[in-house]
């Protein structure tokens, strides 16, 4: 597997060449440490632990593939979009409408009049592309609003977000869109060599959004933006259409997420996506994103995705009663972020 | 070097610039020349308008009338950076560096080397580094996240940086003021050196001696408008000096009385203001024992690293590791908590007020009062008129120039940023206060006021313990303790020259 050469601070543990032990010179502190993005590796393991010893079904290939992966690929896919626009030092809440809305849009166009659509017909895959496009669209709002307007990004992306919910349920009537055309639900409800196709997508996506970050100058511009956006600016980093374009991006990203829980489900509700920004967030910041942007890697929010899709899947395996759920979900995230935070710590001390 | 044979087109040439923010003219119709291979220097004080001109010349204002030009040509339309990068580069005072990126990628930001395609070609990128770094004798992992480096060394990151992009003209915006001397030596070695190849300088700088060594010509700057440009072998400190601030400046000489002069035990009820034995820090500060007596102001000289910061901020209760014997007027000081080193009498102006001084978007009141706020409230709500009365006479005091104390610190000059630093660290009426390079970066007459405000308060008995590596700060002391690798190697007395007070600071026998 090629993915530790996503990692983004793996530079660090690559040999430099002898160093002559300099005066001056900074060195890094001895002792083991894992690389940032690998600081929930002991967090997988220990859940992977617990659901192995929770229920024998934990560790069966349909669960791990089918409930965990399946299940998590749409997570991942809108956490791609959120850790881009937080690694620029922006923030977008208005996702998980996103998430909900695009599709909606598409299925509306797409359904017959019997089932609550328009009957206008439209084409499963150019319904994919205006999905798609929707996302974008919607990241550009955003993106003039935030970047050159320069307002709040918190307020602006929170009245988007009540803005598109509030308009997918006024298009749809809070009816649910089903069934779908098989194109538009291929994506989350297909298999690949006995692997869900999102799965595939997100593994895809995630290589090709690592190495542009890690390795494309407009990556690595997005990380300077973040750390210090007068050094970028000053630097000669066109800072303002990067920041809009991740905002972009990260829409497209959204709408794919969506897709793929109308693949799962096999239907739009005027529901879809509510209530997922949190888990995005938990995610991602789980997963070594700062929040204060500059910092954030591929492998980590991957690595936070499948963490909190693993959590998810014990505590439904378990049988603990469903309204305690949330309760634990909440709880184990806060558990992580401390262990994240000690870890973190511990393999910084030298500072 | 002057015989310059009449370089036919200048490097950079700025002609009739004139700016104005509002009502406020910044720039009247400046002219400025610079011939290839030239150091000019730019002087002036804070508010003459350098940075204004700066920020014209190297392409990130646009000026209200007047034009530049490279070489002949004219400079490139506003807003194009990338375009003016390859004319001019400029090296801010302002860190510029992304502190979370590597060493590597901060000495190619913006700039990276590229494949076809826009994919980073590291090796390419590696070898340049590593072999520039390498000629300039400067040893650092380029793998570190540039957060790490000391302040010196991350100010020569960014001079690197500029000077791989080969400009031809390069501006230097105080250069060397967080630089240890070492490497602003290696820094103005190496502008010499590109100097020889036809690379030009700007050099703005307070520090009237460095610029009268490093540079060739030197303009001086005031109110906005050029005061004159002669050849550095011209002029003389004083006459710039003189040019800067319009009249002559009075330097206002030690401070604080002498030890000599006030006898062992003058005032038997009153032992020393502040003594400490045996402070130690994590791995920097290896036992250090001194005391202060009341209305002292004694230096604490030693080069960056030395731990003579350390030992300042550890009495500011910002060292957590510190250990040791610490008394302030006979009472033992808990060095754990920087609100009960406050309380017990310590005030503590921090080295680098950029990042450690002041609140930029908060009020000159806010910023002054912000550690003092809990002794002007009645049940926890703030007593305005006690508060405007303190912060009136401090800015009184000081000296400080704004537009109204509820004006942002941000937006002040740098000398006035300076001086409300010093207002919080007055404010709480210390019995001593530790000032860490109190006016470092600062111009000569702020520089003078700030001194004043440091010999008021030595005259009305606090001790001043003055952290520093600028000989021309230390030798304002009655007595100087001088520290090399984390313990006192030497103590001067008031009154010695500077060069002595280098020596000693680089570790006795040169």
């Amino acid at each position: 597997m090629t993915m530790p050469k996503l990692e983004g601070q793996d530079v660090s543990l690559l040999p430099g060449g002898p160093h002559p032990e300099p005066r001056r010179a900074i060195r890094r502190p001895a002792g083991i440490r894992l690389p940032t993005n690998m600081l929930l590796l002991p967090a997988l393991v220990v859940t992977l632990v617990v659901g192995a010893v929770v229920s024998p079904s934990f560790l069966t290939e349909s669960n791990i593939l089918q409930n965990i992966g399946g299940n998590s690929a749409p997570l991942a896919l809108v956490s791609f979009g959120e850790m881009l626009i937080l690694i620029t030092g922006n923030f977008d809440l208005s996702l998980q409408s996103t998430v909900g809305f695009a599709p909606m849009v598409a299925a509306l166009l797409m359904s017959p009049v019997s089932t609550g659509g328009t009957g206008f017909g439209l084409n499963p895959y150019l319904a994919i592309m205006l999905t798609l496009l929707l996302g974008a669209a919607i990241g550009a709002v955003n993106a003039v609003m935030v970047v050159k307007l320069g307002l709040n990004a918190f307020m602006v992306t929170l009245a988007m977000l009540i803005v598109l919910s509030g308009l997918d349920l006024g298009l749809s009537n809070g009816e649910t869109m089903s069934p779908l055309p098989g194109p538009y639900v291929y994506l989350g409800n297909a298999d690949w060599l006995g692997i869900p196709v999102s799965v595939w997508v997100v593994v895809a996506l995630g290589l090709i959004l690592g190495g542009v970050l890690k390795h494309h100058q407009l990556g690595r511009a997005v990380y300077a933006i973040g750390g210090n956006s007068d050094a970028a600016r000053t630097a000669g980093i066109r800072v303002d259409a990067i920041r809009s374009g991740t905002f972009i991006i990260g829409g497209m990203f959204a709408a794919l997420g969506g897709i793929a829980i109308a693949g799962i489900t096999s239907a739009v509700t005027s529901s879809q996506g509510n209530n997922m920004i949190f888990s995005v967030f938990a995610a991602v910041v789980i997963g070594g994103v700062s929040l204060q942007g500059g910092r954030g890697s591929v492998l980590g929010v991957i690595s936070g995705v499948l963490l909190l899709g693993m959590i998810t899947n014990v505590l439904t395996l378990s049988q603990i009663s469903a309204f305690w759920i949330d309760a634990c979900y909440g709880l184990v995230i806060l558990l992580a972020l401390m262990i994240g935070r000690l870890a973190g710590r511990a393999s910084s001390s030298a500072n | 070097m002057e015989s310059c044979t009449e370089p036919a087109v200048p490097a950079l040439e700025a002609s009739g610039i004139s700016m104005r923010f509002g009502s406020a003219t910044v720039l009247d119709s400046v002219d400025l020349s610079v011939a290839a291979g030239e150091v000019h220097g730019l002087v002036g004080r804070n508010g003459a308008g350098k940075s204004t001109l700066v920020a014209i010349l190297s392409g990130v204002l646009s000026p209200l009338a007047g034009a530049v030009r490279f070489g002949g040509a004219p400079a490139p339309r506003p807003g194009h950076v990338r375009q003016w990068r390859r004319h001019i580069g400029t090296v801010y005072q302002k860190p510029m560096i992304i502190s979370e990126l590597s060493v590597l990628e901060n000495l190619f930001l913006g700039a990276p080397v590229v494949r076809t395609g826009g994919f980073v070609r590291w090796p390419t990128m590696r070898e340049t580094a590593a072999a520039t770094l390498a000629g300039w004798g400067i040893d650092i992992d380029l793998d570190v996240e540039a957060g790490k480096l000391s302040i010196g060394q991350r100010q020569l990151l960014e001079t690197l940086r500029i000077m791989l992009l080969g400009p031809k003209v390069i501006i230097l915006d105080e250069p060397t003021a967080k630089l240890e001397r070492s490497e602003a030596a290696l820094l103005l070695e190496h502008i010499n050196q590109l100097r020889l190849t036809g690379v030009s300088f700007i050099y703005v700088s307070h520090h009237l001696g460095e610029v009268l060594d490093a540079c060739n010509t030197i303009t001086v700057l005031r109110n906005g408008r050029k005061v004159f440009t002669r050849p550095a072998g011209e002029a003389t400190a004083a006459q710039l000096s003189e040019a800067m601030s319009g009249q002559a400046v009075i330097d206002t000489g030690m401070i604080g009385r002498s030890r000599a002069r006030t006898g062992e035990a003058e005032n038997s009820g009153c032992d020393a203001a502040l003594s400490v034995a045996d402070l130690k820090t994590g791995s920097t500060v290896s036992g250090v024992s001194f005391s202060l007596e009341p209305g002292e102001c004694v230096g604490l000289a030693g080069l960056r690293g030395s731990g003579n910061q350390e030992v300042g901020m550890a009495l500011a209760g910002l060292v957590p590791s510190a250990s040791g014997q610490v008394e302030v007027e006979g009472k033992r000081l808990d060095l754990r908590s920087a609100r009960r080193t406050l309380n017990a009498g310590i005030g503590y102006l921090p080295g680098d007020r950029h990042t450690d001084g002041f609140v930029p978007e908060m009020s000159l009141t806010d910023n002054v009062t912000m550690s003092v706020l809990p002794r002007l409230t009645r049940f926890g709500f703030v007593r305005r008129r006690h508060r405007n009365r303190l912060v009136s006479e401090l800015a009184g005091r000081l000296g400080i120039v704004a537009s109204s104390v509820s004006q942002a610190v941000g937006e002040l000059s740098g000398g006035n940023q300076q001086k409300v630093v010093m207002g919080r660290a007055i404010a709480s009426d210390p019995r001593v206060l530790v000032l860490d390079n109190p006016t470092a970066g600062v111009d000569v007459a702020s520089r003078e006021a700030l001194f004043g405000v440091v010999g008021k308060a030595c005259a009305a008995g606090t001790a001043v313990l003055l952290v520093s590596d600028d000989a021309e700060e230390l030798r304002r002391c009655s007595r100087i303790l001088v520290m090399v690798r984390g313990r006192i190697s030497a103590a001067l007395d008031g009154g010695c020259s500077e060069s002595e007070i280098v020596t000693a600071m680089s570790g006795g026998k040169r």
